[in-house]
């Protein structure tokens, strides 16, 4: 409880706070998606306009455990606030849930958007594969932003790491495009965001893998957040070795 | 209510920190004396269970800070070296999260905060972002959050570093009112004067090791002399002291009486009692940034 508690007041401050009164970052974390979004749109008519949704979405939720990277690395280096609440009885999983959390708040503004203009143009989000797909994206995500913000050492890296992985997690795998276009669709769920993709893709008709291709994707994705969830709650410490 | 016993913490090849021992008990405030790089700020992370200590033991309140972190975190609290509240909220919001992420109820901390903010001077700007606010008010709003959470071991890491006159004696009066109420005050800084002010005892540190550990006046002791004469921008000796220390132009000597007439050309002449500040000139040299010294620190 105290956990869940921990990571809801680090969301009021550092995600509805922030955003509420920094509108700027709420449209700067939209900006990319919706840049793949009109090109896409623009080469592949409705048809790109939906691959464009369905990624960007993706991206979106990806980019709440990627982004987490600045603001833990902020806090820790810049103005010791993780110091402060580490000779605290806060728990370091809350902390890190929350940070994310709070870049969920940041990015609900246009995941409501995203799924407006989805439901529009007949395309159901809401699945329950998909729900766990994003659910799970979430808290791998998480687990990976949290664990490469407690590696970085000077505070420039942590504005240069997100944009780096970003790119990795989004065009390395097939999030924007079907898995078929890999070697071996196999290949895309290697990242957390291919796998996640892959169930998404599937279950929102964009296309169909067929059963072994989605199973293994969902297999892959509770591994990912597993692991990524074993970061945060085990090596994910507040103390330096 | 803490006991250090052969601490020490290294990086590498580096000893940050080595052999410290000591301790002190409840309603203690403990100086923390050193230059840069002495191993102070290691200290304070080893036992605030932010950083793991390479060999001996620490106690807080009578829990180990390696074995039991979670039961050191319920009853510590800590102002970090170089920490500033985060900037895009108000005084009344980071003190208020700050104690609900403590585990205080609503209720509670709603209290806390309003409490704690008119005793440091903060409540007119209470709802004004932390942006906006002096740099001696955002160092205050951390030491009220602190304040408010009632921890049985508080660790104030410079806490008046930059602080304007006025803000540095709220911040002494919270230290005083802690140890009134039966907290342990760990206060490390550079002002050698506060340090005297502040503390029962003074735990000097030079170079990761302990250089002494004693109350501010039996280290003053310590000093030859009863005055100390300090003399800038004169040729020779101008005085006979049981010790002389030369610092660049400066010469600072060490007398029983001090000297009747002293008529020096152009010379600056101070003549005055001797302190802690004499102590730590003397034992431990300049105040200054260490070769050796660790990031840390």
């Amino acid at each position: 409880m105290k956990t869940i508690r921990d990571a809801l007041v680090i969301a009021w401050i550092n995600g509805w706070i922030a955003a509420t009164r920094g509108w700027i970052w709420v449209i700067g974390g939209s900006v990319s998606p919706v840049s793949f979004l009109v090109v896409l749109a623009i080469y592949g008519g409705a048809e790109g306009l939906k691959w464009g949704l369905v990624g960007g979405f993706i991206w979106t939720i990806a980019s709440n455990g990627i982004g987490l990277i600045g603001d833990a690395t902020y806090y820790r280096l810049g103005i010791k606030y993780q110091s402060m609440l580490a000779a605290a009885p806060v728990s370091p999983a809350g902390y890190a849930l929350g940070l994310a959390l709070s870049a969920f708040v940041f990015a609900l503004p246009t995941l409501v958007v995203y799924l407006v203009v989805m439901w529009w143009l007949g395309l159901w989000m809401l699945t329950p594969a998909s729900l766990y797909a994003l659910t799970a994206l979430w808290l791998a995500s998480a687990g990976i932003g949290f664990t490469l913000a407690g590696l970085i050492k000077h505070m420039r890296y942590a504005w240069a790491l997100p944009q780096i992985l970003s790119a990795v997690f989004t065009v390395g795998a097939p999030v924007y495009y079907p898995a078929t276009r890999l070697p071996s669709p196999y290949l895309g769920i290697v990242l957390p965001t291919g796998a996640a993709a892959v169930m998404i893709h599937d279950s929102t008709g964009l296309i169909h893998y067929g059963p072994y291709l989605t199973s293994a994707a969902a297999v892959a994705l509770a591994l990912q957040s597993a692991i990524g969830l074993y970061f945060l709650f085990k090596l994910a410490r507040w103390r330096q070795p | 209510m803490i006991v250090c016993q052969d601490v020490g913490r290294r990086y590498g090849d580096f000893w940050a920190l080595r052999g410290v021992t000591f301790e002190a008990g409840r309603g203690v405030v403990l100086g923390v004396l050193g230059p840069n790089g002495a191993g102070k700020t290691t200290l304070v992370r080893i036992l605030t269970t932010e950083l793991m200590p390479s060999e001996g033991r620490a106690l807080v309140a009578g829990f180990d800070v390696v074995k039991e972190p979670e039961k050191v975190r319920k009853v510590i609290a800590a102002v970090p070296q170089e920490s500033r509240p985060i900037d895009f909220l108000t005084p009344y919001e980071f003190v208020f999260s700050y104690l609900l992420l403590r585990g205080l109820s609503l209720g509670e901390a709603r209290r806390r905060t309003r409490e704690v903010l008119q005793v440091f001077g903060l409540w007119e700007v209470r709802n004004r972002e932390v942006d906006a606010l002096s740099g001696g008010m955002k160092r205050r709003v951390l030491v009220a959050a602190v304040f408010a959470a009632d921890a049985e071991v508080v660790f104030l890491d410079e806490p008046t570093t930059g602080l304007d006159v006025y803000s540095r004696r709220l911040v002494w009066n919270a230290v005083s009112e802690l140890k009134k109420r039966g907290a342990t005050v760990v206060l490390t800084t550079h002002y050698v004067e506060e340090a005297a002010a502040l503390s029962d005892v003074v735990l000097v540190l030079n170079k990761g090791r302990v250089v002494d550990f004693a109350p501010p006046d039996k280290l003053v002791e310590k000093v030859p002399g009863r005055y100390v004469v300090e003399v800038y921008g004169a040729d020779g000796r101008v005085a006979e002291g049981e010790r002389v220390l030369e610092i660049g132009g400066r010469r600072l000597y060490y007398v029983e009486k001090p000297p009747e007439a002293l008529s020096l050309d152009g010379a600056k002449v101070v003549v005055r009692p001797k302190s802690l500040e004499d102590y730590v000139l003397l034992t431990v040299g300049a105040i200054e940034e260490s070769e050796e010294g660790y990031e840390d620190d």
